[in-house]
């Protein structure tokens, strides 16, 4: 019974853990949809997260470490243009359209990465580490360094 | 310390370099990483031919075949074996300092070469 009870109560508080992400870790993303590089939305819903994800980080980096900061912008940028591109040439979208959404998604993205990493911040004195929002960035290191 | 130095690794704007596959190779830092560069260079690779399609003679990086699904595992043992080539024809120091992507890139053209 104590065993049971042990069980539930892990689970519970293991549950509301995961509920606590704003938004799914990309890494389980990519594999739960392992044909999403075939569909443009899927395709650039990465690319946009990836965008999101450094635009977070250059914000709460720059004034501690202004370098890493610009670094963390260019990142972004190179996520950003290669959003456009694919959305201009896949979906025969304007420059203007493809901006506009990719606008709206970042704020939306954006206010999710801010209210997760101060909730972790908050936790462990961490906004990056040790969270989904770091390994989103592991993640997109790798996809913009391939697509630079 | 050690968790400092990984984010700094994945801030940087310097590529992560084979030195960095020797000190992280199977921690979920790298295997993250690479997944990243993997889908990227696919991503490359299918966006220059769709770019390029009018013309006459666009050559892609790689030519995987059509029902082949490129995951981590592969791109791992690609990785690894180019690696091992390109350890025969360069001092330590040099090879520490080629970009995991260049020898992904190799790789792949090597393995899969468009005809």
């Amino acid at each position: 019974m104590k065993k049971l009870l042990a069980i539930i109560v892990l689970g519970l508080l293991f549950s509301g853990n995961v509920n606590a992400q704003s938004m799914i870790p990309l890494k389980q993303y990519v594999k739960e949809n392992k044909q999403y590089a075939k569909d443009p939305i899927t395709l650039t819903y990465v690319l946009k997260r990836c965008a999101s994800g450094y635009l977070y980080a250059a914000a709460i980096t720059k004034d501690k470490d202004p370098k890493t900061g610009e670094d963390l912008l260019n990142a972004y940028r190179t996520a950003i243009t290669f959003t456009g591109d694919i959305l201009m040439e896949k979906m025969n979208w304007t420059a203007d359209v493809a901006m506009k959404s990719i606008r709206t998604d970042l704020d939306n993205m954006m206010k999710f990465y801010e209210k997760d990493g101060n909730e972790s911040f908050a936790k462990t004195g961490l906004y990056m580490m040790d969270n989904y929002i770091g390994e989103d960035l592991k993640f997109c290191k790798g996809i913009v360094e391939a697509i630079k | 310390m050690v968790m400092y130095l990984l984010w700094c690794n994945i801030a940087s704007a310097a590529p992560l370099t084979l030195k960095d596959y020797k000190l992280l190779k199977n921690t979920d830092v790298m295997n993250l990483y690479i997944e990243g560069l993997l889908q990227g260079s696919k991503w490359t690779n299918a966006m220059t031919k769709s770019l390029n399609k009018d013309a006459k003679k666009l050559k892609r990086v790689f030519c995987p075949p059509t029902d082949l699904v490129l995951e981590l595992a592969n791109a791992k043992t690609i990785i690894d074996r180019t690696a091992e080539d390109l350890s025969k024809d360069m001092n330590e120091s040099e090879y520490d300092k080629v970009p995991i992507v260049q020898v992904l890139l190799l790789g792949l053209d090597k393995v899969f070469p468009c005809k």
